[in-house]
């Protein structure tokens, strides 16, 4: 997703992680908390980074390993995979958290 | 070739945003158009009644924006935030319940309470008088609600309007509806707090003799008395107090410490170990134990008192004991 223009893709999620934040945010105000929105956002658009990071990581060494072992199995030569298989992961589980997410909140 | 392919990438990345866009907004929209007002109130009172104040602020506030008219929703959102600690939120709601139904007095009175409250927090005197205003809208719908009378007394008290506060406990003796020796005991207090101790002693002395068994009466006497400095008449009326409510640990703290001011530690000592079979872990009790035994020279006794006073948080001990060690 978004592999020739990497930075349209961090946009969307930045956009998308304030809209999920205005959700949350009506949830300070029912609480009187009036905590600061750009603050709350950002954390909220790094806090969905860095899980995508870490379970698109996890997924691709899973993902490398059972590639190599049915190529093996197959008795086929080793080819090695690109980083283009990582970045597509993680765009993909990035889209799954954030509406995992915007439905967990929006969820009554 | 390549920019072809990189734009075809470009072309399918958008199109994917889009409709993921589209299918999470669609959900949203879909999902709001099928809840129910019933289903969202069945899920709000669940959770008030749970005592859950946010989850049920969250479906109250689901169920107004529904369109709910209901002034029980509005109210128990209202009683919702106040439990969240948001009272200006929780005013605007009351000030809705007030608008939608204003012939219930409850109304009236639940603004004036979270009034009340919020003006406790931020000490605002304006916020006392807002208060006592509803609450006398309240009591011209219902005179005869004791909790009206008792919380304009305590906003009025709070603004040192003690001429205001007498008017309306005044009131509510004259309703005969109340117990006497209450409001007798809250006027004495106010002239108490004005300093005008002997009308509080008059207040004070009605209040036993309509009803004997109102040990704070015999307390707030003492207390009088102890302002005087009558100490002989201020022991008299504590011990009064004691015979009535045998609980009442304060009594027995201010007679250990009149008996150890006057240098009489046998009799404080004693006080004070009566006073710690009701209450052992009160500080002031086991300081005033354990200065005693240390003026009556069982020093390692009266030390490991003034340790157990230590503890319970109370800062004389500590500074005492410094001086010991």
């Amino acid at each position: 997703m978004f592999y020739s223009k990497k930075y349209l893709f961090f946009i969307t999620v930045v956009l998308m992680s304030i809209i999920i934040y205005s959700f949350i945010d009506s949830f300070f105000y029912l609480v009187n908390i009036n905590f600061n929105f750009i603050l709350g956002f950002f954390s909220l658009y790094i806090g969905i980074l860095l899980s995508s990071f870490l379970v698109s990581l996890i997924l691709f060494i899973a993902y490398k390993y059972i590639y190599k072992l049915i190529l093996f199995m197959l008795k086929k030569r080793n080819k090695t995979l690109n980083l283009k298989i990582l970045w597509y992961c993680f765009t993909y589980v990035t889209y799954i958290i954030v509406f995992i997410v915007f439905i967990k909140v929006t969820q009554y | 070739m390549l920019k072809k392919r990189l734009d075809a990438n470009l072309k399918n990345s958008t199109v994917f945003t889009l409709l993921f866009l589209i299918l999470s907004s669609g959900i949203y929209f879909l999902r709001d158009v099928c809840y129910s007002k019933g289903y969202i109130l069945e899920k709000a009172n669940y959770y008030f009644f749970d005592e859950n104040y946010f989850f049920a602020a969250r479906y109250f506030n689901k169920a107004i924006k529904l369109k709910t008219l209901d002034v029980e929703v509005y109210k128990d959102y209202a009683q919702s935030l106040l439990g969240l600690e948001n009272y200006d939120l929780a005013i605007k709601y009351f000030k809705l319940t007030v608008e939608l139904d204003p012939f219930d007095f409850e109304n009236y009175y639940a603004l004036g309470n979270v009034l009340y409250i919020k003006a406790c927090n931020t000490n605002d005197k304006k916020i006392f008088l807002q208060a006592c205003n509803y609450l006398k809208k309240a009591i011209n719908l219902n005179p005869n609600s004791e909790k009206l009378y008792l919380l304009i007394g305590l906003c009025y008290r709070k603004c040192s309007l003690y001429k205001e506060a007498r008017l309306f406990y005044n009131k509510a003796l004259a309703s005969q509806k109340f117990s006497k020796a209450g409001f007798y005991n809250l006027i004495g207090n106010t002239f108490r707090q004005e300093g005008l101790n002997l009308d509080a002693l008059e207040y004070y002395q009605k209040t036993k003799d309509s009803d004997p068994s109102f040990f704070i009466a015999y307390y707030n006497i003492g207390e009088i008395y102890y302002n005087f400095k009558d100490f002989k008449q201020a022991l008299f009326w504590y011990e009064k107090s004691v015979e009535v409510n045998k609980e009442f640990v304060t009594s027995y703290i201010k007679i250990a410490n009149l008996y150890y001011n006057n240098s009489e530690f046998e009799q404080s000592k004693d006080w004070a170990l009566e006073a710690l079979k009701v209450n052992p872990n009160n500080a002031k009790v086991n300081y005033i134990l354990g200065m005693s035994l240390i003026k009556l020279n069982k020093k390692e006794e009266g030390m490991k008192y003034l340790k157990y006073a230590a503890d319970y948080g109370d800062y004389e001990s500590l500074s005492t004991l410094k001086t010991f060690i």
